[in-house]
């Protein structure tokens, strides 16, 4: 054995020849390529060797074979390093270290091999080598994106160079002799090595690149697929079911998944249903032992079972916000049930959340049953993608919808301002004995007041005021319908003012939605026998300013809001008005009128300045109201309708 | 407006918060309807964070409270106060509503009905 060893350091042929052989075998095995560039040198010097190796074993006294080995390899390794090297530093030290090593190797033979010719040969290439290792492991052209495999490799390699080297070196002396060409021959070998190492890691990097170029060529395909998808779903019609079909067709599509599912946030309990399903979905979670028995048990069971928000991983993806990817079921005790047992066997999921603002409304899930498929991060990438994609999209839909909405409201509002403005008095109607005024100011474009004088016959008037809830098409009809209703009967005889409330109400109630009720007061006046009869719907009670006594007094009846129930009776009271005394009707407008503090105008300003200017006609007591009111709320908007109407006696 | 839910055993209560006018009724009226729809029996309507309510509010509790009513289901209101009151009471409507001052008077008060 020993002997082997021996034979095999001391030998130049055998070592020359193995590492010659092991060259042309690694470079074989590369390939000349372009972007590794000292191959084709390599290749060459292992030739020159193998030949001048085998012609001096056949001649092994002829001169010329050594000589030509020498310096074919001195010029080789000359090319290589001019590889590395800039073309100055290379030959300052080749010139310096490796020519006389190698002119030593030739006259080695000849000098009967002196001690330092067998030391300091190897000792000049190891220099040599030294010097070549420092520039080869700098940053090379080998590492813009592999710095890191070339930084945590080169140091370890580089020393078991190093020390292979100084091993032989110093096994040279002790054997005898070490061929100073072997030496030249093992330090590029070892370099090549590396080469080679680097070379593999490239090769390698390039088909993780291709891989990672495919897979989001890929996804960018199936994503702008969904993307158009999602908009066909949307401009056919504002339906959010059908988006969200295509979502979960689309995920289970992109990912190669055997099943995908949508579940739903319900709008006001803390559970989660299953709103789509595409493909095999086998519920994610703990089933009971009856309904895993048959299959179609197990599909119904998963399609009518909510699941609560703090329960299985689909309530947990909700409930944190955040995506849930489980490569291997195996690994996940979560998900322990589901990857043992075959009626529900998953062996990878995905879940994440869907968002409308910052609040959770679903999940998006895909599942693959395949043992030897599972999903990946770029699968799970993807999905995340879908979801944010479905989010954005249901926002901007939700966004729409509620401006659809909100310009059906107003475009509402315009057409009943206009019927409106036929509905109420062009100017009220002129008498002896008594004086009117009136003041009706929307607060959004349209009323939902209505007022009324109509003479019903010689010497008799009637006042009337009405609030009715909500504004719009359906308010202005109801406002048409009572308006109607009041002008058919007030002329009738033996009308009086709570019954024409009985019949409007009868004539609305049940006819009309009950959001659509009306507040409303009436009154009659008698010019002759100064008779006031008032009723009223559940609206403000009538205003009376006794001008003999400066005081105020408030007129009611019972009775609840008209349009609610059909057989409400109406209750009247009557008075006695005198000269120059005052009433009022009014809606809450009015005394609720809101300045910028947030105080109410009430009824005691009302008072108040209505008794300041008890001695005007009506027409400049409402101006003087209008203007008190208007100095109170300043820039405030009203958000209530204000109409009053104002009645006096004359003297 | 705002609106939450909650439950306490079989009784929904939704918490009505902000302003109850022409503008937003209608998603009360919505929401109760949908519940109905989900088979639900037992409403408390808190207002407790409502402090101006204008006729269509008042149309959207009434609308609420006669559907109700007439599916013979349970329905309290709680927690009117202020303004709303004044509405209500003006409207003459205190006796229409099933009123309760409180949630928790409205749950006692629907457990016994």
């Amino acid at each position: 054995m020993t002997d082997f060893f021996l034979y095999a350091i001391n030998n130049p042929f055998w070592a020359k020849a193995l590492a010659a052989v092991v060259l042309l075998v690694y470079i074989h095995k590369i390939g000349i390529r372009p972007d590794i560039p000292v191959l084709g040198e390599f290749r060459w010097m292992a030739v020159v060797l193998l030949v001048t190796d085998g012609a001096l074993f056949l001649l092994p006294n002829f001169w010329v074979f050594p000589v030509v080995q020498n310096l074919g390899v001195l010029f080789f390794y000359h090319q290589i390093l001019s590889h590395y090297e800039p073309k100055t530093k290379v030959s300052g030290w080749f010139w310096v270290l490796g020519v006389p090593a190698a002119l030593l190797g030739i006259a080695a033979p000849l000098l009967n091999w002196p001690w330092f010719v067998t030391f300091l040969g190897p000792a000049a290439l190891l220099t040599l080598w030294i010097l070549f290792a420092r520039r080869l492991y700098a940053i090379s052209e080998f590492n813009s994106e592999g710095a890191g495999v070339i930084m945590a490799s080169r140091r370890n390699l580089v020393q078991a160079l190093i020390g292979l080297q100084t091993a032989a070196l110093v096994l040279g002396p002790w054997g005898g002799y070490l061929n100073p060409i072997v030496q030249m021959v093992v330090f590029p070998l070892a370099a090549l090595m590396h080469t080679w190492t680097l070379s593999f890691w490239e090769r390698f990097a390039e088909a993780e690149r291709d891989r990672q170029l495919r897979t989001l060529e890929k996804n960018l395909g199936s994503l702008f697929e969904f993307m158009i998808a999602i908009g066909n779903a949307i401009s056919e019609k504002l339906e959010m079911d059908k988006v969200l079909d295509f979502v979960v067709q689309s995920a289970v599509k992109a990912t190669n998944a055997d099943g995908g599912a949508v579940f739903l946030v319900d709008e006001f309990e803390d559970v989660l249903r299953v709103k789509a399903v595409e493909g095999d979905f086998p519920p994610p979670y703990q089933v009971p032992a009856k309904v895993k028995l048959k299959i179609s048990n197990l599909a119904n069971f998963f399609q009518s079972t909510p699941i609560p928000l703090n329960k299985t991983i689909i309530g947990e993806c909700a409930m944190t916000r955040k995506g849930i990817y489980i490569r291997d079921t195996r690994d996940d005790e979560r998900m322990a049930q589901n990857a043992q047992l075959d009626q529900i066997y998953i062996s990878s999921i995905i879940l994440t959340p869907l968002m409308q603002g910052n609040k959770v409304f679903g999940v998006l899930a895909v599942v693959s049953r395949r043992g030897n498929y599972q999903f990946t991060v770029d699968h799970y990438s993807q999905i995340r993608t879908f979801a944010d994609y479905t989010s954005l999209t249901i926002n901007s839909l939700f966004t729409y919808l509620q401006l659809l909405e909100k310009q059906e409201m107003e475009r509402e509002v315009g057409i009943a301002a206009e019927i409106q403005g036929q509905l109420l008095p062009s100017k009220l109607p002129r008498v002896s004995s008594i004086s009117l005024a009136a003041f009706s100011q929307p607060a959004k474009g349209v009323s939902g007041d209505y007022y009324d004088v109509i003479n019903i016959r010689k010497g008799q008037i009637l006042l009337a005021v009405c609030d009715v809830a909500g504004k719009g098409i359906p308010a202005s009809l109801v406002m048409v319908m009572i308006r109607t209703i009041i002008h058919l009967v007030a002329h009738q005889p033996g009308m009086s003012v709570n019954r024409i409330l009985d019949i409007v109400n009868w004539g609305i109630a049940g006819k009309v939605s009950l959001d659509r009720f009306a507040t409303m007061a009436m009154l009659t006046y008698d010019f002759a026998s100064h008779r006031l009869e008032y009723s009223n719907a559940a609206h403000h009670p009538l205003l009376i300013y006794r001008a003999a006594t400066a005081s105020f007094e408030a007129l009611d009846t019972e009775g609840i809001p008209i349009g609610l129930e059909k057989k409400t009776k109406y209750n009247r009271i009557d008075t006695v008005l005198q000269p120059d005394d005052i009433v009022l009707l009014y809606t809450d407008g009015i005394i609720e009128a809101m300045n910028d503090r947030g105080e109410q105008y009430s009824l005691e300003s009302l008072e108040t300045v209505m008794r300041t200017h008890c001695a005007l006609p009506p027409e400049r007591l409402k101006k003087a109201i209008i203007e008190d009111m208007n100095r109170f709320v300043g820039k405030a908007k009203q958000h209530d309708d204000q109409t009053f109407l104002l009645m006096k006696v004359d003297g | 407006m705002d609106l939450k839910i909650r439950k306490h055993a079989e009784t929904y209560i939704i918490d009505v918060n902000g302003e109850m006018d022409l503008y937003n009724s209608y998603k009360l009226k919505e929401l109760v309807m949908k519940m109905l729809e989900k088979k639900v029996e037992q409403f408390i309507i808190n207002m407790e964070n409502v402090d101006y309510i204008d006729s269509s509010g008042i149309g959207a509790l009434i609308y609420i409270c006669s559907t109700i009513k007439k599916m013979n289901l349970k329905l309290i209101i709680s927690n009117i106060h202020g303004s709303v009151k004044k509405v209500i009471e003006l409207t003459k409507l205190m006796g229409y509503f099933p009123i309760a001052g409180t949630v928790e008077e409205a749950i006692q008060k629907i457990a016994t009905v």
